[in-house]
């Protein structure tokens, strides 16, 4: 009686753990070497992110501590920005909306544009530019550049504000057009470089999604 | 999603109405990104085809509904996204010019008013043969232009 009932938990078990692995080796673990040949770039390491202090786009402080919790995706731009900056933001919003209705059991990504142009990209400008694109999206700027420094300078992330007199107000900022995804530890995870596509961006994310979850 | 953008370029191309035709320069698909409504810059694309039998320059744009427009174009250089400015755009003789996001754009500053998505707009394009055209232009939003593909060649 007991035997053939231990029996039967023992095929119990089984049954469940064959079940399990052969679902985990249908969705074919991802191993490192998957995410090397990303067009992303994933860090072996993900590197931490020294401390920073900016303000989004409703005037709440926004620092280091803000990224954890969640991924977030970060773009570097300007409102003053007629071409890339709208169409990168779109292209965003499309990720977000492909993240809602076809992950809506995950936690959606967060979407951050850091300003480089912190003298004309206000609190208040930023308020009337960020939401327009997606109202879960987050504008950050400070009161200086070298504020925004501390973050393109430990990233690499170029930038140039092209004024041609110091009237100048019609000025272009040339500026990276790099996506940095953060983890939710806080921790720079990846960088995909332009020019964009939504659809790979998302395939590639969930890859490395996948791998982070699994170690 | 195949399908659906097979529709959607279908629509796209019933909302654009017909070419405007000045003299064999024939501009297809002209439209205004609609932006958010604090912009003081906006961009412009089109398809400027030229019929002629020699080569045409563009060599300025004006509108009512823009303070000033100039021509750019966007390239990734060392990293960076810059807009150059294009003094004028030359339209080979039986070719095309494509302005297209993250290309060649019209560059609009200081929009009159905020300008939504369904107006429609007036350029003037100044040709250096003296000519002009007036092109209408309509207001798009634009859910995401990366996926927006020209299917023209
Ligand atoms: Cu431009």
């Amino acid at each position: 009686m007991s035997k053939s009932l231990f029996t039967s938990l023992f095929l119990g078990v089984l049954l469940v753990v064959s079940i399990v692995g052969y679902s985990l080796y249908n969705q074919g673990r991802v191993s490192r070497a998957d995410l090397d040949n990303l067009s992303a770039t994933v860090f072996r390491t993900p590197r931490s992110i020294k401390p920073f202090e900016l303000t989004d786009h409703t005037g709440k402080p926004f620092t280091q501590e803000s990224l954890k919790g969640n991924w977030s995706f970060i773009f570097f731009g300007y409102t003053n920005c007629p071409d890339v900056c709208p169409n990168t933001l779109s292209m965003m919003n499309i990720m977000a909306v492909n993240f809602e209705q076809k992950q809506p059991d995950k936690q959606i990504p967060r979407f951050i544009m850091i300003s480089v142009d912190p003298e004309r990209d206000t609190v208040k400008q930023l308020s009337g530019y960020i939401p327009y694109f997606n109202n879960a999206f987050v504008g950050l700027t400070g009161t200086s550049s070298q504020q925004i420094d501390v973050i393109t300078k430990q990233f690499g992330i170029p930038y140039f504000i092209n004024k041609k007199a110091p009237t100048d107000t019609e000025y272009e900022v040339q500026h990276s057009g790099a996506l940095l995804l953060v983890n939710p530890d806080g921790n720079l995870h990846a960088l995909f470089s332009g020019p964009h596509d939504a659809a790979k961006i998302i395939s590639e994310f969930n890859l490395i999604r996948y791998f982070y979850e699994q170690n | 999603m195949f399908i659906f953008r097979k529709i959607s370029n279908i629509l796209l191309a019933l909302l654009f109405s017909s070419p405007i035709y000045a003299d064999g320069i024939i501009i297809e698909e002209a439209w205004i990104r609609e932006a958010p409504p604090i912009s003081q810059v906006q961009a412009g694309y089109a398809i400027i085809n030229n019929n002629r039998n020699h080569d045409v320059k563009l060599i300025a744009a004006s509108s009512p509904a823009f303070g000033k427009i100039e021509f750019h174009k966007t390239v990734l250089e060392n990293g960076l996204s810059k807009m150059i400015h294009q003094p004028s755009i030359t339209i080979l003789s039986k070719n095309h010019v494509i302005l297209k996001p993250e290309g060649m754009h019209m560059m609009l500053f200081n929009p009159v008013k905020p300008l939504r998505a369904g107006e429609k707009v007036n350029v003037t394009f100044q040709f250096n043969d003296g000519k002009a055209s007036s092109i209408s232009f309509i207001v798009k939003k634009t859910l995401g232009a990366n996926t927006h593909q020209h299917n023209h060649h």
